[in-house]
């Protein structure tokens, strides 16, 4: 059934011949050694791979948020090295959300401030603004505590914010950097499961790095990079057993 | 929630946010860290505060106008000469006697030349009064000698020597003793009783004297003032004749403050005439600073400059850098590197400003106070309201300017980093 509808699927990130070298001590180093890879629209995506397999790296790049050496990522086709400035923090502002391990929420603004602020950068009425924002603090369970500040919430709930942060303008995709990397599991857990409802509700895609075995039960495919380049690609259906069998070595 | 679509995929360019809006999320930012914003702004207060008590002290250079006998002025902290009188320039017989002032006088400060000066009326008139004091204080003296007590009748009754303190102490008076001894440092008994004898004598003697300085009391002021207006005594020629400047002199900065605490400052290196303008009268204190108080105050205040600079970077760099996460993070959410820069000369303006202000006001009102203290209040009246402003305006100036400067290099390089590394960086 699956192989039978992906043709008509379309793609919403492509990259091609991805390479981005660092300079250290004088030293080239190579994060990634041309990543090749297409992401439908609607999908969930996991990149997964040990720390310094360039997973974060591809993440950046994807996002925008720093330039590839070369090769290039399209966004819904659109090359994203031929954006001038301000057509990339249109992009980032509208087009993508962010979520950060470290939630990144602005320490001296309200959970609600957060949240709104996207939107103000986008040029949103302020009344709607606020309006919007409430509603997805209400949509990640948090209605009730919109006037508190980062440091007077939970690492969970902080992570709550950063994704209806993420959400403020409707953007096609989700670009989530080891979202549950600083959280207990059962908090993990239960933002994985905010994001896979998000995904299945709304239809954004969502792209994860990470190396929480607890996300390969929920993505629709897997990502497997290693020492920069893409090791493998599966499908849910072809890990799912080796998942039970690794989550239950864990509890 | 409404099942919202996802966003419109068509890529457009992101506007810069009015205006209005970013000068509100700088003040709200700055309210929300108001403790952080305190700490920064003190370093931009210290520095300012600092910058304005050297300032401040240099315009509280000028001399105060000091209660100085009449006739003279003073160069140099030094009571010098007439003010009020064209001292050494030499006025015709004919135009003194034209003006008013009777042939005797003249001829007696000629001395037989075509010419004579001010300065020797002013001076004859000088030695008049001291004379007309004289005259006073032996006329008492004379009138408790003729009550001839004990001490005296022991003193004048004999044929020994006396020292002049033994004579002094039975109460002859010193003038008395001085005319009898001469050079001698003792008098002979019977000499001070004789001379008490014709006390007469002795009084004449200083009415004498008296009447021989009492003609330049006949000087009529009016005749001076007249000739005064043509010749009278200028800065130029006050520095000229005055023993006056030493070397290191600043001719740059003369200063005077005049009796009506009037202030008017004189460069003698460039303009000659304006000092030859500048009419000195009684009272006027004429100041010429050391060459090295000038360099000593360029110093101060290039050092004062760079010391606030320094702290003021310091305050601003520390400011911008521990929140380059947050840069990194609106960067992400859609913020345009002119909007962070933006926003960082906002809030930094504001707090420039604002402390700049309160560390202007700080630093004077400090050094204005411990200056009253010191030299007394009248160091206010020194101030003109004019040089106040100028330096309020160039304390605060320099306060924006450097915060500003300060601030936009770490603003910069914020804003132009990759997000991807501006979220990396810790402090």
């Amino acid at each position: 059934m699956a192989t039978a509808t992906a043709p008509k699927r379309e793609y919403v990130v492509r990259t091609k011949d991805l390479i981005k070298e660092f300079t250290m001590g004088g030293q080239t180093l190579q994060a990634l050694k041309g990543i090749q890879l297409d992401i439908y629209k609607g999908e969930y995506i996991s990149i997964m791979g040990p720390s310094g397999s360039g997973k974060s790296t591809l993440f950046n790049m994807v996002g925008g948020l720093d330039k590839p050496s070369s090769g290039s990522v399209f966004i819904n086709d659109v090359d994203m090295a031929q954006l001038d400035a301000q057509e990339l923090a249109y992009l980032r502002c509208r087009t993508i959300g962010y979520i950060f391990q470290s939630f990144n929420l602005i320490p001296v603004m309200t959970a609600l401030e957060n949240v709104v602020l996207p939107t103000v950068f986008a040029g949103t009425p302020q009344d709607e603004g606020i309006e919007r924002g409430m509603e997805l603090l209400r949509l990640v369970g948090l209605g009730e505590r919109f006037h508190h500040k980062p440091t007077e919430l939970s690492g969970g709930q902080q992570q709550r914010v950063a994704i209806a942060r993420s959400l403020a303008n409707n953007p096609a995709i989700i670009l989530a950097d080891e979202p549950t990397g600083n959280l207990d599991l059962k908090t993990g857990k239960e933002i994985i499961a905010l994001l896979r409802k998000l995904n299945r509700e709304q239809g954004v895609t969502i792209i994860s790095a990470t190396h929480d075995l607890k996300m390969l039960d929920i993505s629709d495919r897997i990502v497997w990079i290693r020492d920069g380049r893409v090791e493998r690609i599966e499908e849910r259906a072809d890990v799912q057993l080796k998942v039970g069998e690794m989550e239950s070595e864990d509890e | 929630m409404s099942k919202a679509t996802v966003n419109n995929p068509t890529i457009g360019r992101q506007t810069q946010l009015p205006f209005r809006r970013a000068f509100q999320i700088a003040l709200d930012s700055m309210k929300a860290r108001f403790g952080r914003s305190i700490v920064t702004a003190s370093g931009i207060f210290l520095g300012i505060a600092f910058l304005t008590t050297v300032l401040t002290q240099s315009l509280l250079q000028w001399p105060l106008p000091e209660k100085i006998a009449p006739g003279t002025f003073m160069l140099d902290g030094q009571v010098n000469g007439l003010g009020e009188f064209s001292a050494w320039k030499s006025i015709s017989v004919d135009e003194g006697i034209k003006a008013g002032i009777s042939r005797t006088v003249i001829e007696r400060v000629s001395s037989g030349s075509k010419t004579f000066s001010l300065t020797a009326i002013a001076q004859g008139i000088a030695d008049a009064k001291r004379a007309d004091r004289n005259l006073a204080r032996v006329k008492s003296e004379s009138r408790s000698l003729k009550k001839v007590d004990k001490k005296l009748y022991e003193v004048t009754t004999g044929d020994r020597d006396l020292s002049l303190g033994e004579a002094k102490k039975a109460g002859v008076p010193w003038g008395m003793i001085k005319h009898i001894a001469g050079d001698a440092s003792t008098i002979k008994q019977s000499a001070l009783a004789a001379e008490i004898a014709k006390q007469p004598y002795w009084v004449s003697l200083w009415t004498s004297r008296a009447k021989r300085y009492a003609i330049f009391k006949t000087v009529p002021s009016s005749a001076i003032t007249t000739l005064d207006k043509r010749y009278a005594l200028t800065l130029a020629d006050a520095l000229k004749q005055a023993r006056g400047p030493s070397k290191d002199a600043d001719m740059k900065s003369v200063m005077i403050v005049n009796h009506n605490g009037r202030r008017i400052l004189a460069d003698f290196t460039k303009d000659n005439t304006n000092a030859g303008s500048i009419r000195l009268a009684d009272g006027d204190n004429v100041l010429v600073p050391d060459r090295n108080v000038r360099y000593r105050t360029y110093w101060l205040v290039i050092m004062s400059l760079l010391v606030c600079s320094v702290g003021i970077t310091n305050s601003m760099l520390m400011s911008v850098t521990e929140r380059f996460k947050e840069i990194g993070t609106m960067k992400c959410l859609g913020a345009l590197d002119k909007f962070v820069v933006l926003l960082f000369m906002l809030e930094s303006g504001m707090m420039g400003i604002v402390a700049s202000i309160f560390g202007w006001l700080i630093g004077f009102v400090l050094m204005v106070v411990m200056a009253g203290f010191s030299r007394g209040w009248a160091v206010l009246a020194t101030l003109s309201p004019a040089d106040v402003f100028k330096m309020f305006f160039e304390a605060v100036g320099i306060g924006l300017f450097i915060t500003i400067v300060a601030t936009i290099a770490p603003a910069l390089r914020a804003a132009n980093m990759p997000a991807a590394i501006a979220l990396r960086a810790e402090i």
